[in-house]
C-alpha cells in the first residue's frame, strides 16, 4: 500500500471505498471501480488523472487499463480538467424539435465557449457528445451539475446561469 | 480439241502475260505501302503494349508500393520485386525487377497495380548488346517513367 | 441431442453451442471475435445464422443447441444477415490491403470476398485512429480495427496481464493501452496471430515480404524445455517469422515472444562464415579439409601420446539430438572421458544419485490434475512464458500455486504463498517443512499455517524444480531437502530445465560418468565446471559462447589462455572465440540442419533442414560425422544417424525415471557475506535469443543492471555502488532497490552488467562502503 498516492486516499475517501467494495462478491474486484472513480473525481474538482486511475487500480488489485477503460467509456467521468459547473444540454429529437439547437446556441454565445470547452474563468463546462438524458416530457432540456432543468425558454436559461455565476 | 486451239491461241497473243503487266501498271500510279523505317512509323493501336515503366507522383514521389499484386499476376513470372519499410514508415520497394525476355507483354502488372505506378509505354524499339541487360531493373524503370510521363498523360486525355 | 444443419442431421451435445458443432462438421461459420481458446462475447455478429422459430437471425457463436433445432447457414435470411454485417463492419475499414501486411491472410478479406456485397450505402469519411508505438514487437494500425476484442480478451483471460483494453465508446472506441504504457508482456505476440485484421502485426516482419510469397516449415522450438511447435515463414531461404503450430498437448494455440522473435539471431552480424585454424597467432581462414584434418591430426596425436585425459569437450545442451549423440560417440571413441554438457553448474556431487533425464514428472497437459504445485527456483513467467498459460488454466481449475524463489517472483497467475528465500535458508526452510525442528526465524508464521493446511501428503502434488537451482553453490544440498520434503509430502518430482534439450543430454550420455540410456561408465571423466578449473591443455567446445554459456566466465578466460589447443565448433563468432581459439569450425544453428529436441514431458519431436545454410557452413551433424568417418568408422547419413537415437530411447521406460534418491546427506552449506545471484533473464538465455534484435528492444531485453535487497540499498548511500566478487573489483552505477529480494542479497539482471561480464552466477560479494 505504500506506492499508493496519499492525497486520493485520506482515510475518508479509504473508508467509503471500503464500503462499496463490500457490496460486491470478493473475487469481483472490478464491480466497484465506477462508484469509487465517482468518489475520487468529485474529491479532485471533477475530473480523474493518470495517478488517481493508477491508485485506484493498485488499491482495488486490478489492472490500470481496467480503470481507465471505465474511466474513457462513461460521459460522467472527465479525464481532463474541467470547469466547476458542468452543463449539459440536450440535443436529442425531442429536443431538437423544440429548438434545443436554439438554446445550445445561446449558451455557447454567453459563455463564450464551444461544445467540449471550459470558459476562462473555470466556471462553466459545457459537456460534449449529450444524447438523450430522459426527460423528453419537459423538452428542451439541460442538466446543470447532474441536475434537470426542464420546459427551457433563453430567459429562463439566463436565470439558470445567473445562479451559478 | 476445241479447249486446246484456245490455248495455242491464247499463249500465241501472249494474254497472261498483258493481264499480269495491267495489275503491275495500275499498282505503278498507287501510293506506296511500305514504311521507310526507321525514318517512317507505323501507326500504333492506342492498346499498344510496350516496353515497362515505373510512374512517379507529380511531387516526385514514386508511386510503387511494393504490393506486390504484378508479381503474383505475372503469368510469366518476369517480375521480381523486394520490399522494405523505408525511413518515414511507408513501404517501399528495394528492387523491382522484370526480366524482358520473360515478358509477354500480356499488361496484366498494369491492370493489376492499385496506384498505377507499373505501366507499359508505347515503346517497342529496344535492344541489349548484353545478355544482362535483358534484366531491366528499378532505377531504369523510373527513368523510363520520368521520360514518358507528359506522353503518358496526353495519351490517357486522347483516350478519353 | 439432434440437431440440423441445412436439413442434415448432426448429434449435438448439451451445452454446446451451434458454432462448435460446426467447426466439428466442418460447415463453415465466418466469425472474426469467436475464437475457441476465448470467451465467448458475440460482439462482431458476424457468425449471425438462421434458425427456424427465431424472428431474427442469431449469433452461432453464443447460441447453445437445443434438440431438434433447425439452423440453416445458406437460407437467404442468413446470406442478407452477413452481408449487412459486412457492409456495417467496412464502413470504417480503410482500403489499403495493398500495404497490409495482412493482405493475402486476412479474415476480413476472406469474408469479404465470400460473403460480403460488391457496393457499399455509405459514402461518409472512415475515421481515422492515431497509432501509438506500444511494443518493438508488435507494430500497429488501430485504424483497421474491427474491435473484434480478441486481444483484449487473451490479456484478460489466456497471458492473465491485460495489457490492451477498448477506451471511450461509440464511434470513438479503441483499442489501446493504459497512458504511455507498453506491451511487455512475454507472450505478446500471440496477439498476432489472434488479430483477424492488420491492426495488429509483426514488426519485425513489417513490409518484408507477402503472405503468398512464404514457404512453411515446422521447427521446434530451441529456446526452452517445452517443447513448443511452430511454423517457419520462409522467403528466399531467409526466416521471415514464426507462428504456433497448433499442438494441444504442448502449446496449445501459442507461442511465447521468445520463440516467436527468437530466430533473429540466426542472421546475426557475427555469425561465422569460414573454418578458420590460428597460424603464428593470427586466424586465417582455411577451407573445410585442413581445417578437420588438423583437429583429426590434434586428436590423435592426443591419443598416441595418451594424454586424453588433458582434453576437455563440453557441448550446449541447445544443440540437437543428432548432434549431442555423434558429439559423445566420437570423443569416447577417441578415448576422452572428460565430456559434459553442464555448463552454467557448479556443484555436481548430486550426479551419481539423479535420474537417467530429468523430466517434469507429468505431462504439460496433465498439471491441472495436481491439488499444489511448488515452484523452487523458478519464475515461469520470466522463464517459461508458456508454461504460464497452463498454469493459468490450471489455477482456474484450482491448482494452487506455491513459488519459492531468490526474489518472489512476479508471475501471471496468482501464487497462494510466494516466497524469497536466500539459498542458506532455502535449506532450512524446506529441512523445517519435513522435519518442524528448527524454525526458520524469518518467515511469517501464517505462511508456515498456510502451506501446513493445504499441502498435505493425501493431495496430488508436484514439486517442480526451476534451472536457477542449478546454479547454486550448494545444489545438492537443496535437491536433497527438496527429495526429502517430496518424500514427505508425497509429491511428484519435476524439473524445468536450462536450454531446449537438457532432458536429451542426459538421456544420450553427454555426461563424465554416464553412457546413454544412463548406463555407467568405465572411468569416470572431469564434470564441466573441474574442467574450467583444472585449466585443461586441450578444450573442444560445440556451440558454445564462452562468455555466456559457463558459471563463472572470467574462468573460461583463463583456462582458454593457459591450454594449448580451443577447438570451437561454433555458429557465432564470439569476442572471447576470436581472441582464443585455434581452430573454428562454422557450424548450423538449429534452423540449418535437420534435426531433433526431446522435450521436458520427454516426447522426441524431429524437424526438417528450415533455411540452407551459407556455403561454407557445414550442419554440426555432418562435421561430427566426418571426424568419425576419417577414423575408420561408418559412415552416418542422417536417417540411419536418427533412426540408430530411435532405437536407443524406444527401449527406455519414461515411468521408472523419476527414482531420484540422494543416499548421502550433503553438508551444510554456510554463507557469509551478501548472497549473489544472476536472475536469469528471459531474453538472455542461449545464444541465438541474446542475438535477436527485436527481443532486446523489449523492455526485459534491455534490463541490464544490479538490484539490491532492501536492507542493502537503506544502508548503502553512495551515488555508486563498488563491491568486490572473489578477487575482482565491481564499481557500477547501475543499481536499483527491489523489494522482491530476500535480505542481504545482490541481483544481477544479466551476465552483463553495462559492458562488463559479471564473473560467477552465483557466490557471495562483500560491498565496500
Amino acid at each position: 500500500m505504500n506506492d499508493i498516492n496519499n492525497n486520493f486516499f485520506n482515510n475518508e475517501t479509504c473508508s467509503m471505498i471500503e464500503n462499496i467494495k463490500k457490496k460486491f462478491p470478493e473475487d469481483r474486484k472490478k464491480s466497484s471501480i465506477i462508484e469509487s472513480l465517482l468518489i475520487l473525481q468529485k474529491n479532485n474538482n471533477g475530473y480523474l488523472t493518470k495517478d488517481i486511475i493508477t491508485s485506484l487500480a493498485k488499491y482495488l488489485k486490478v489492472e490500470e487499463i481496467d480503470v481507465y477503460e471505465v474511466a474513457t467509456f462513461y460521459s460522467m467521468f472527465n479525464t481532463k480538467p474541467v470547469g466547476i459547473n458542468t452543463i449539459s444540454v440536450c440535443t436529442n429529437v425531442s429536443c431538437m424539435l423544440r429548438n434545443a439547437d436554439n438554446i445550445l446556441n445561446h449558451i455557447e454565445n454567453k459563455l463564450g465557449i464551444k461544445v467540449g470547452e471550459t470558459t476562462k474563468d473555470q466556471k462553466f463546462f459545457l459537456k460534449d457528445e449529450i444524447e438523450c438524458l430522459a426527460a423528453c416530457n419537459g423538452a428542451p432540456m439541460m442538466q446543470v451539475n447532474h441536475k434537470n432543468y426542464e420546459n427551457l425558454t433563453i430567459e429562463k436559461v439566463d436565470k439558470i446561469l445567473e445562479e451559478f455565476e | 480439241m476445241l479447249n486446246n486451239i484456245k490455248s495455242i491461241l491464247k499463249s500465241f497473243f501472249l494474254l497472261e502475260i498483258f493481264k499480269g503487266l495491267s495489275i503491275t501498271g495500275k499498282n505503278l500510279f498507287k501510293k506506296p505501302i511500305t514504311v521507310q523505317y526507321p525514318e517512317e512509323k507505323t501507326p500504333q493501336s492506342h492498346r499498344f503494349r510496350g516496353l515497362h515503366a515505373l510512374r512517379k507522383y507529380p511531387n516526385g514521389e514514386e508511386r510503387c508500393i511494393g504490393c506486390k499484386l504484378c508479381e503474383a499476376v505475372c503469368p510469366a513470372l518476369a517480375i521480381t520485386i523486394d520490399t522494405e519499410m523505408r525511413k518515414d514508415g511507408t513501404r517501399r520497394t528495394t528492387k523491382y525487377d522484370i526480366d524482358l525476355f520473360k515478358c509477354v507483354y500480356c499488361g496484366f502488372c498494369e491492370e493489376s497495380c492499385p496506384v498505377d505506378a507499373i505501366v507499359e509505354t508505347k515503346i517497342f524499339e529496344f535492344h541489349f548488346e548484353d545478355k544482362n541487360e535483358k534484366i531491366i531493373t528499378k532505377k531504369e524503370l523510373l527513368k523510363i517513367g520520368d521520360l514518358y510521363e507528359k506522353e503518358e498523360i496526353k495519351d490517357r486525355a486522347n483516350i478519353n | 441431442m439432434e440437431i440440423f444443419i441445412n436439413n442434415k442431421s448432426y448429434t449435438a451435445e448439451d451445452g454446446e453451442t451451434i458454432i462448435q458443432i460446426a467447426d466439428k462438421f466442418d460447415i463453415h461459420i465466418p466469425r472474426f471475435c469467436y475464437h475457441k481458446h476465448l470467451s465467448i462475447v458475440a460482439n462482431c455478429r458476424m457468425c449471425l445464422v438462421d434458425i427456424e422459430g427465431f424472428k431474427f437471425a442469431q449469433p452461432a457463436c453464443s447460441t447453445l443447441v437445443q434438440d431438434g433445432m433447425k439452423i440453416s447457414t445458406q437460407s437467404a435470411k442468413t446470406k442478407n444477415a452477413q452481408k449487412s454485417t459486412m457492409e456495417f463492419l467496412l464502413i470504417n475499414h480503410p482500403l489499403d490491403c495493398p500495404i497490409c501486411d495482412q493482405g493475402g491472410e486476412c479474415e476480413l478479406q476472406d469474408v469479404s470476398l465470400e460473403y460480403g456485397d460488391d457496393h457499399s450505402n455509405y459514402m461518409q469519411f472512415k475515421r481515422v485512429v492515431v497509432d501509438r508505438d506500444v511494443s518493438p514487437l508488435i507494430s500497429t494500425d488501430m485504424t483497421r480495427c474491427i474491435h473484434c476484442s480478441r486481444c483484449v480478451r487473451f490479456g484478460e483471460e489466456v497471458a492473465a496481464t491485460k495489457e490492451l483494453g477498448l477506451l471511450d465508446r461509440g464511434e470513438n472506441m479503441k483499442i489501446d493501452s493504459f497512458i504511455e504504457k507498453n506491451i511487455d508482456s512475454e507472450l505478446s505476440g500471440n496477439m498476432i496471430d489472434l488479430c483477424p485484421v492488420g491492426a495488429l502485426n509483426n514488426k519485425p516482419y513489417r513490409y518484408s515480404a507477402r503472405t503468398w510469397d512464404l514457404s512453411q516449415k515446422k521447427g521446434i522450438s530451441p529456446h526452452d524445455c517445452i517443447g513448443s511447435n511452430i511454423f517457419y515463414h520462409i522467403y528466399n531461404n531467409k526466416i521471415v517469422r514464426a507462428v504456433p503450430a497448433e499442438n494441444e498437448n504442448i502449446n496449445q494455440t501459442w507461442l511465447s515472444d521468445r520463440d516467436r522473435f527468437g530466430y533473429e539471431g540466426i542472421y546475426a552480424e557475427d555469425r561465422c562464415k569460414r573454418p578458420m585454424i590460428k597460424k603464428n597467432e593470427k586466424l586465417l581462414t582455411c577451407d573445410w579439409d585442413t581445417a578437420i584434418k588438423t583437429l583429426n591430426q590434434n586428436l590423435n596425436t592426443l591419443k598416441n601420446e595418451k594424454k586424453l585425459d588433458s582434453l576437455g569437450c563440453l557441448i550446449s545442451p541447445q544443440s540437437t539430438c543428432e548432434e549431442l549423440y555423434l558429439f559423445q560417440k566420437v570423443f569416447r571413441e577417441f578415448g576422452a572421458n572428460n565430456i559434459d554438457h553442464r555448463t552454467i553448474e557448479k556443484d555436481f556431487d548430486y550426479q551419481q544419485d539423479y535420474p537417467v533425464m530429468p523430466t517434469l514428472g507429468c505431462d504439460i497437459k496433465d498439471l491441472e490434475a495436481y491439488d499444489n504445485v511448488i515452484l523452487v527456483g523458478v519464475n515461469i513467467k520470466k522463464e517459461f512464458p508458456i508454461l504460464s498459460v497452463r498454469m493459468i488454466q490450471a489455477q482456474n481449475k484450482k491448482t494452487q500455486f506455491f513459488s519459492i524463489n531468490f526474489q518472489s517472483s512476479n508471475e501471471d497467475f496468482n501464487p497462494a504463498i510466494s516466497l524469497a528465500l536466500r539459498n542458506d535458508q532455502l535449506r532450512e526452510f524446506l529441512d523445517y517443512l519435513s522435519n518442524k525442528t528448527n524454525k526458520p526465524n524469518y518467515i511469517e508464521e501464517k505462511m508456515f499455517h498456510y502451506i501446513f493446511k493445504y499441502i498435505k501428503s493425501n493431495k496430488k502434488n508436484l514439486i517442480v524444480i526451476g534451472p536457477s537451482i542449478g546454479q547454486l553453490p550448494n545444489q545438492t544440498e537443496i535437491l536433497y531437502s527438496l527429495n526429502q520434503y517430496s518424500k514427505k509430502i508425497n509429491a511428484d518430482f519435476g524439473y524445468l530445465t536450462e536450454h531446449c534439450n537438457n532432458t536429451a543430454s542426459w538421456l544420450l550420455g553427454v555426461l563424465p560418468h554416464r553412457l546413454p540410456l544412463g548406463k555407467r561408465v568405465d572411468k569416470e571423466g572431469l564434470n564441466a565446471y573441474q574442467m574450467i578449473e583444472k585449466k585443461l591443455s586441450n578444450y573442444i567446445f560445440y556451440n558454445l559462447e564462452p562468455e555466456c554459456d559457463f558459471w563463472n566466465n572470467d574462468l573460461v578466460e583463463d583456462a582458454l589462455k593457459t591450454s594449448k589447443m580451443n577447438v570451437f565448433f561454433s555458429s557465432f563468432m564470439t569476442p572471447f572465440i576470436a581472441k582464443y581459439a585455434d581452430i573454428v569450425l562454422p557450424i548450423s544453428t538449429f534452423a540449418e540442419t535437420h534435426g531433433s529436441f526431446i522435450n521436458i514431458e520427454g516426447s522426441y519431436q524431429a524437424y526438417k533442414q528450415i533455411i540452407r545454410p551459407k556455403k561454407e557452413i557445414k550442419l554440426g551433424w555432418e562435421v561430427l560425422n566426418n571426424l568419425l568417418f576419417i577414423n575408420g568408422a561408418n559412415n552416418y547419413t542422417f536417417d540411419t544417424l536418427q533412426n540408430e537415437i530411435k532405437n536407443n530411447i524406444q527401449d527406455f521406460d519414461v515411468t521408472t525415471n523419476n527414482n531420484f534418491k540422494l543416499s548421502n546427506q550433503p553438508l551444510k552449506y554456510i554463507q557469509k557475506d551478501i548472497f549473489k545471484f544472476t536472475l536469469r533473464n528471459t531474453y538472455n538465455t542461449d545464444q541465438i535469443v541474446r542475438r535477436s534484435k527485436s527481443l532486446q528492444q523489449t523492455r526485459t531485453g534491455k534490463l541490464k543492471n544490479i538490484l539490491l535487497s532492501n536492507d542493502l540499498f537503506s544502508s548503502h548511500k553512495k551515488g555508486y555502488l563498488e563491491f568486490i566478487d572473489k578477487d575482482k573489483n565491481i564499481k557500477s552505477e547501475l543499481y536499483n532497490s527491489d523489494q522482491s529480494l530476500p535480505h542481504n542479497t545482490i541481483a544481477y539482471q544479466s551476465y552483463k552488467i553495462g559492458d562488463a561480464f559479471v564473473g560467477a552466477r552465483t557466490g557471495t560479494v562483500k560491498i565496500k562502503s
